[in-house]
């Protein structure tokens, strides 16, 4: 056999080695080129957190759509208290653990977190949207110049509901002026029904009505007085709390030390039975109207008039913001995350599983029960001038201590005077220690 | 170091670990924000005593300190006469003991949360439990929107508070009266002691111990009562109910400064501290 010669055998060692190298070589190739070829791109996931957990199970049904479009998922997490939320949230915020995207509140309450750095540019959502959204929605989200958030979660037009039944049975018809209210109360109040509710046990509602009058008094001022221009004891302000003082004076808030504890679903509760008449609220009641009992048919809403005739069309709207954090890994997909949210198609979705009010106008309004369609009916044809609400307009630091007097002023109208001293003296301290 | 010995230190090394990360680390967290500005957001800002200076010039604390002050006197007195009342009664061998003692017990199996959630639908002023009877007995003159008038608001909290503390007391005094000798009792009645001499010069210096028990329980639950204020009133209406805790709570969560309200927290630490020491060292006395 040829093997069995010395030169075969150097031969087909040297063969074998040559093919042995070659291989290796190969099998070194597809190695190498496994472990350092880029891995494939993984779905991209944002994180949206949120502190509505009642609203959960729509909001995931809207984005729904957009995860099926893009193939971008969306972890929607629910916090149950609004504190543990916020107190949780905000040291996260400029580290890579923050959320995607997530709500907030507008206004002052979104400043702080402007003035960080911690929110991401949106103003070319306002750009591509345009005017399908009103001007004032996007004033409480707008900081000099720059769009921080989109009108989100919630946005609230404020007016005052009332029972229909309870109005065709005693032929009250729906007020167009200051005069005609005030003699409405007093015809409710003469057939032994409070006139007007207030669910004054969950604390914040104290500013409502101070705020409501003070637009309908003059919104310019009310606008300045939020950002620190006015002051608290100035004539308008009193004329206002003067105007409020007579309301409570004649009780037509019933009795204020029953207001004071009173939660919302009594409220509604009592609305429902016919015990009280009318209550100033945001569009969001709704649902505790329909939780006591009330079909979306059963209650109406008219916008309060104002106080002062020369005073123009004018009401409160609360924005719940969405916000796209800066420091999101994933900032374009946010963004687009947050665009998408706004769009006519997710409004459509979210505001008709909900019954709430769509920032976009081209949504129709036949997906809303008849009473909130009218609503937004009459702010788009009478071009009404949305004013944030006192909430989101004014300072937490200023405007919790005022919630507290205006309480105190609930049950204590005499002390109108001291109470408007002291909420002038917290502002003044806080505007000084917060120049400009 | 042999197995005996290093064993007993790992068994110890477990809790620690826990209590370290649990307690001693956000307590000394608590501490070194005391002495900074911080809103949440971004770094704290070290203001040195700014924070506790504000304590001692803040008029809402001054009202918060002497509400928790109120809770302090009206809880303490509770469950150590109602407690010692029904523990006596049912020390006796009385029928029915199981019932009366479930009925008395019972509202400690509560969470505040669920003891104030029912307290605030009987002191509901319309549909209240309270209110429908003073109605039912006629005395609706009497009837009252307990929670929302300042100063009655925390006595009617504190009276909701008692449902519960009573029992605690009850247990533990029950506990001390069976721990009594039967014997010295009766030594004492042969002696033709009456009842009341029995109660006081033997029953009440054996109690002694349990008593201090129950009372710096009931001080240093009371220095950080909490709970039931926040589910009943949240210290309203315009704070009149408010307790340290509870201004602690809204200083923080509410309007952000954590290092105030860090610097609210270390000094009722502090005076609660103050109260265990006084307290161990009086047990250790006796």
């Amino acid at each position: 056999m040829f093997l069995h010669t010395r030169e075969a055998i150097t031969k087909m060692t040297a063969v074998l080695i040559v093919v042995g190298m070659i291989a290796a070589a190969g099998v070194g190739s597809v190695v190498t080129y496994y472990l350092t070829r880029p891995p494939p791109a993984a779905p991209v996931e944002l994180t949206f957190t949120h502190d509505k957990p009642m609203f959960q199970d729509a909001i995931v049904e809207t984005f729904e759509p957009f995860t099926e479009e893009t193939g971008i998922e969306i972890n929607i997490v629910p916090y149950a208290s609004v504190d543990i939320y916020q107190g949780m949230l905000r040291p996260l915020l400029g580290t890579e653990k923050a959320p995607d995207l997530f709500t907030w509140w507008s206004g002052t309450q979104l400043q702080e977190m402007v003035d960080g750095g911690y929110v991401a540019d949106l103003t070319s959502i306002k750009e591509k949207i345009g005017d399908k959204v009103p001007e004032g929605l996007w004033d409480p989200v707008t900081f000099d110049g720059t769009v921080c958030a989109i009108p989100g979660t919630n946005v609230g037009y404020w007016a005052v509901w009332y029972g229909i039944a309870l109005f065709e049975e005693h032929g009250w018809e729906e007020p167009t002026t200051w005069d005609e209210f005030l003699t409405l109360c007093e015809d409710i109040k003469a057939e032994g029904i409070i006139p007007i509710g207030l669910a004054g046990g969950w604390w914040w509602p104290g500013f409502v009505w101070f705020e409501d009058l003070l637009i309908r008094v003059d919104p310019d001022f009310y606008e300045r007085l939020m950002v620190g221009n006015e002051s608290y004891t100035d004539p308008k302000v009193h004329q206002a709390m003067e105007v409020w003082k007579d309301m409570l004076e004649k009780g037509y808030f019933g009795d204020p030390e029953e207001l004071l504890v009173r939660e919302f679903e009594m409220l509604a509760s009592m609305m429902a039975t016919g015990e009280i008449a009318m209550c100033l609220n945001g569009d969001w009641i709704s649902s505790l109207f329909e939780g006591a009992g009330w079909g979306p048919e059963d209650y109406g809403v008219f916008v309060l008039p104002n106080v002062n005739p020369e005073v123009g069309n004018v009401m409160i709207a609360e924005v719940s913001p969405i916000i796209v954090s800066s420091s999101s890994p994933h900032l374009e997909e946010a963004i687009k995350a947050a665009e998408y949210w706004l769009s006519a198609e997710a409004q459509e979705l979210y505001c008709g599983l909900l019954g709430f009010i769509p920032p976009n106008v081209d949504v129709p309004t036949d997906i809303l029960p008849p009473a909130k369609a009218k609503l937004v009916e009459t702010a788009i044809e009478g071009d009404y001038r949305l004013v944030t609400r006192y909430w989101e307009a004014h300072p937490p630091d200023i405007s919790h201590d005022a919630i507290d007097k205006f309480n105190e002023f609930i049950a204590h109208p005499e002390r109108l005077d001291q109470i408007l001293q002291d909420i002038e003296d917290t502002a003044s301290a806080y505007w000084e220690a917060h120049p400009g | 170091m042999n197995r005996e010995k290093i064993t007993p230190y790992l068994f110890f090394l477990i809790p620690f670990i826990f209590v370290f990360i649990f307690l001693v680390y956000p307590m000394a967290y608590t501490i070194y924000l005391s002495f900074h500005e911080w809103s949440g957001l971004g770094a704290p800002t070290f203001i040195g005593m700014q924070n506790y200076q504000k304590i001692f010039v803040d008029p809402n604390l001054v009202r918060s300190l002497k509400n928790t002050i109120v809770w302090v006197v009206l809880t303490v007195a509770n469950p150590v006469i109602i407690g010692l009342i029904i523990a006596i009664t049912m020390s006796g061998q009385i029928k029915g003991e199981t019932i009366f003692k479930s009925i008395f017990i019972l509202p400690l199996a509560l969470s505040p949360a669920v003891l104030g959630l029912i307290w605030l639908w009987m002191y509901d002023p319309r549909m209240g439990a309270i209110n429908n009877i003073l109605r039912a007995l006629r005395l609706d003159f009497l009837c009252r929107s307990w929670l929302a008038i300042p100063g009655l608001n925390t006595i009617a909290m504190i009276f909701a508070n008692a449902w519960a503390q009573a029992g605690f007391g009850i247990i533990i005094l029950l506990a001390g009266l069976r721990s009594i000798p039967p014997d010295l009792v009766d030594a004492a009645k042969l002696d033709c002691r009456s009842s009341w001499q029995v109660l006081i010069h033997i029953i009440f210096p054996l109690l002694k111990p349990f008593f201090m028990i129950l009372i710096a329980i009931t001080i240093i639950n009371s220095l950080k009562i909490f709970d039931i204020v926040y589910m009943m009133t949240f210290g309203g209406p315009y704070r009149s109910s408010e307790t340290l805790a509870l201004s602690m709570f809204r200083e923080s969560f509410r309007l952000f400064h954590f290092g105030y309200a860090s610097a609210i927290a270390s000094v009722l630490f502090l005076v609660i501290l103050i109260v265990i020491v006084i307290f161990i060292h009086a047990f250790e006395r006796e």
